[in-house]
């Protein structure tokens, strides 16, 4: 048989979001990382999308910055399909 | 004919993150400069009691690349803002023990007050900016990231709260004096 690529069961859809997590918010959503599908977002937006999705990080993601690859973006920047996305809770290196 | 010193605080970029003891004193000689008629040392290290709760031990994690660029790009304003010679820092990623040296950071100047103006400023944005995380263990064994009270404001150049180049930023020489004073890591 040679059928197409399955269209089903993708564990990385295309252009998806990849999310890091990171310290508190890392340890309150029990993981490091997450896949979102990508949308339209800006930075803010997906903030808020994520704090949906996981209410008990909702406090601590409305004191975020977000990132993208190394560098960090404004809330209004529209978030681009496929980008590797860091949210940054507020930090306490020293 | 100078010796090529300075080139020593460039490539000490790779040294910006470790996972080892930091050795305060090669720090200290990265920014080795005959220009220089000041160097400064500071260096964060681990609290025992952090308001008067005892911890046993710390751990630190990072977005390492986002980290490592943002040390790069203060490390750079402040050679900049302060006229330094030279200037190196690093800080330790994992786990601490009370009393270790956390982060470290060396300044070089011709005179003083920029040197020392200069690790209090890089302390100071250090902490606010970039994204490096303290994990406190009690002695109860119990585990705390801290994410201090209010926004980060990261001075990534866009972010709508902070300003690229802030205006207040502290003139070379008027900065409080407490940049060599033995700190407590948090």
């Amino acid at each position: 048989m040679h059928e197409p690529s399955p269209p089903v069961h993708t564990a990385t859809p295309v252009g998806s979001l990849h999310i890091s997590l990171f310290a508190g918010m890392a340890a309150a959503v029990g993981r490091r990382s997450l896949e979102l599908p990508w949308e339209d977002d800006t930075a803010a937006a997906l903030r808020s999308r994520l704090g949906a999705e996981f209410p008990a990080i909702a406090p601590l993601l409305a004191r975020s910055a977000v990132a993208i690859g190394d560098a960090y973006v404004a809330d209004d920047a529209v978030v681009p399909r496929g980008s590797d996305v860091a949210i940054i809770p507020p930090v306490s290196g020293g | 004919m100078p010796t090529p010193v300075a080139d020593t605080a460039q490539t000490s970029t790779a040294l910006l993150l470790v996972w080892e003891p930091i050795d305060a004193a090669r720090l200290l000689a990265c920014v080795a400069d005959d220009a220089a008629g000041a160097n400064v040392l500071f260096t964060g290290t681990t609290r025992g009691v952090t308001a008067g709760v005892l911890t046993q031990r710390l751990a630190y994690e990072a977005h390492e690349p986002l980290a490592r660029a943002q040390l790069a790009r203060l490390r750079d304003e402040a050679m900049a803002t302060y006229a330094l010679t030279a200037c190196a820092i690093s800080h330790r990623l994992g786990e601490v023990a009370v009393g270790e040296t956390s982060v470290a950071i060396a300044t070089s100047a011709p005179h003083r007050r920029e040197a020392f103006a200069a690790a209090e400023w890089l302390m100071e944005r250090i902490k606010s900016e970039v994204p490096i995380w303290k994990c406190e263990e009690g002695a109860d064994g119990g585990r705390t990231w801290i994410h201090p009270d209010g926004g980060i404001h990261p001075d990534s150049g866009v972010h709508p709260h902070r300003e690229r180049h802030p205006v207040s930023l502290p003139k070379a020489g008027t900065a409080h004096g407490r940049a060599a004073s033995q700190g407590g890591a948090s």
